[in-house]
């Protein structure tokens, strides 16, 4: 058996040195670390701060010139210019709206219907009122009336009134009639006896002269009436724009558009609805299908509107 | 007294752990601050994005005001009065005095201008004419009642000149109300036309406004006139500017000298 008699610290001692050498190298590496994180992530900073810097004085310059554009827009110079310019031009056009209406409408007149009044009212936003006075001799020219307004483009409704209904009609029988000859409304029976009718007849004539009716033959009434028999009938169109049409009849209004100020550069209209937008473009020439009829049927119609 | 290996390892792991803790102190809010910063220049740079945009907008913008000056040129060489008496004008920039004798001569050439357009396409006329309202005789109030100014705010003279009703045949009254539309010196829009009668005697009414820009980048102030009284009032006032005048015509600098007027504010 051997005896170790080597003190105990002495194979510490040997162990020590790998430990404090173990312990001075984590101390570096601490050390080493917390310098590394202190300046990298100082430089990384500095880095951040200037290319933000550098960015942020891009993002003003381009903030810069879109606000230069918006203070180009919103300057109240620009405003009156715009303002002006719009109701110029919508000044402009509005005093050819109503003959070029009334031309695109005349088209669509049917030659049996001799129209005497012509005239057209601003409805609901993109809508006008049309109100037509003429002269019908049927009932069927009546009801064909508005067959032929609703081929106008845009056209909406149309309401007829006005027709006196005088076309001959079967009545029913009587002892002296006995086979129900057509009359007109208000007439009496026409007698069977032949002695009976020529008296009927007789006081059927009641005119000795020229009629006069409608003022026809008289130089000073410049608006003739209705012939006899005929009626005079007023038919209402409603009216739409639609893209290749424009119904627009608001006015515009040139003291309220130009006293409201250099704030605004919208300027007022008058008429029903909601006001149009100035500087809209100009109502198209109409289109759409000619009215039916022959060339003498078309010519009779202008010549019915003063052509 | 001896240390055991351990305690040096467990005492350099403290020492590290120190240092380290110092660093990660730094760098945290360090790389915090970066990345608000990053995000902050990336914002920045979809803002720099724009920037073609915002050229273009200005581009845009500035061609529209030009075209829109071009138009009003356009208009204003042809549908503003001209800028002196002697040519069938009004000088505005006269004192009031001045200005309600120069009116009349105005309001006189003005009404000649509508009469020569009442006659266009051969119509004849049912009734009377539209009239021209004088422009009284009060110098101190002319520019407000006949200029409306400063409720507008440039000089413009609006006449309303109410129902007008023309006779003659369909084509005569078309182009009678058409007419208004190339109106010399003068915007005017005529409106609510209604035709009447059987031809060649047709009946067309309709009504008409029109607007005149009055040339001038300078006004008198309001003489010192008792308002009612007839005389052509005092003189006085200083000259002051109009602010600018009318747009894109004589729009200019504050020339004037003295007090301004009361109306300065222009475009």
């Amino acid at each position: 058996m051997k005896l170790n008699l080597v003190p105990t610290h002495v194979s510490k001692e040997k162990a020590s040195g790998g430990a404090i050498f173990a312990m001075f190298l984590l101390i570096v590496v601490g050390i080493i670390g917390a310098v590394l994180m202190v300046v990298i992530s100082n430089q990384k900073l500095a880095a951040s701060k200037a290319a933000e810097e550098d960015m942020l004085g891009k993002a003003s310059s381009a903030k810069a010139e879109s606000d230069r554009a918006d203070a180009l827009m919103a300057d109240s110079k620009t405003h009156a210019v715009v303002r002006n310019v719009t109701l110029a031009e919508a000044m402009a056009q509005h005093s050819t709206v109503y003959p070029d209406l009334y031309d695109m409408i005349r088209r669509y007149v049917p030659s049996y219907y001799r129209v005497t009044n012509m005239a057209a009212s601003p409805g609901a936003e993109g809508t006008c009122t049309v109100t037509l006075t003429g002269v019908l001799a049927t009932y069927q020219q009546y009801a064909d009336l508005g067959l032929a307004f609703m081929r106008i483009p845009g056209a909406q409704s149309y309401s007829p009134s006005g027709y006196q209904i005088n076309d001959a009609y079967v009545p029913n029988l009587t002892p002296d009639d006995m086979v129900g000859r057509k009359i007109h409304p208000n007439e009496g029976n026409i007698p069977d006896d032949e002695l009976q009718r020529l008296r009927y007849r007789i006081q059927q004539g009641q005119l000795t002269g020229y009629a006069g009716a409608g003022g026809y033959g008289d130089n000073d009434v410049t608006m003739k009436g209705p012939m006899p028999n005929a009626s005079l009938v007023t038919l209402t169109l409603t009216l739409a724009s639609d893209p290749k049409h424009h119904y627009d009849l608001q006015t515009p209004e040139p003291r309220q558009t130009l006293a409201l100020g250099a704030s605004t550069a919208a300027p007022s209209t008058s008429g029903g609805g909601a006001p149009a937008g100035f500087g809209s473009p100009p109502s198209p020439p109409p289109s759409g299908n000619p009215p039916a009829g022959t060339s003498a049927s078309r010519k009779a119609s202008k010549a019915d509107n003063g052509d | 007294m001896k240390l055991s290996p351990s305690t040096f390892i467990i005492f350099g792991i403290c020492i590290c752990i120190i240092c380290l803790t110092f660093g990660w102190v730094t760098w945290a809010p360090n790389m915090a601050e970066k990345k608000l910063r990053d995000d902050n220049f990336e914002l920045a740079q979809t803002e720099y994005g724009k920037d073609r945009a915002a050229h273009n907008r200005v581009k845009n913008a500035v061609k529209l005001v030009e075209a829109e000056g071009v138009k009003w040129q356009a208009v204003a060489a042809v549908k503003t009065p001209p800028p002196d008496l002697s040519s069938g004008g009004i000088n505005v920039t006269e004192n009031g005095a001045q200005l309600i004798v120069d009116s009349r001569q105005f309001r006189n050439t003005v009404q000649t201008a509508v009469n020569k357009q009442v006659r266009k396409g051969g119509v004849k006329l049912v009734g009377d004419g539209p009239t021209i309202i004088d422009p009284g005789q009060t110098a101190s109030t002319i520019l407000a009642d006949y200029y409306n100014y400063p409720a507008i705010p440039f000089p413009v003279v609006i006449f309303d000149l109410g129902p007008i009703t023309v006779q003659g045949t369909y084509e005569q009254i078309t182009s009678n109300v058409r007419a208004w539309r190339w109106m010399p010196n003068y915007l005017a829009v005529a409106d609510g036309l209604r035709i009447e009668g059987t031809s060649p005697h047709m009946t067309g009414s309709y009504s008409v406004s029109i607007v005149g820009y009055v040339h001038g980048s300078k006004l008198f102030t309001a003489l010192p006139e008792v308002p009612g009284s007839s005389g052509t009032g005092g003189a006085g006032g200083g000259r002051g500017a109009m602010g600018g005048g009318m747009p894109g015509i004589v729009g200019g600098p504050n020339k004037g000298r003295g007090k301004p007027s009361a109306g300065g504010v222009g475009l």
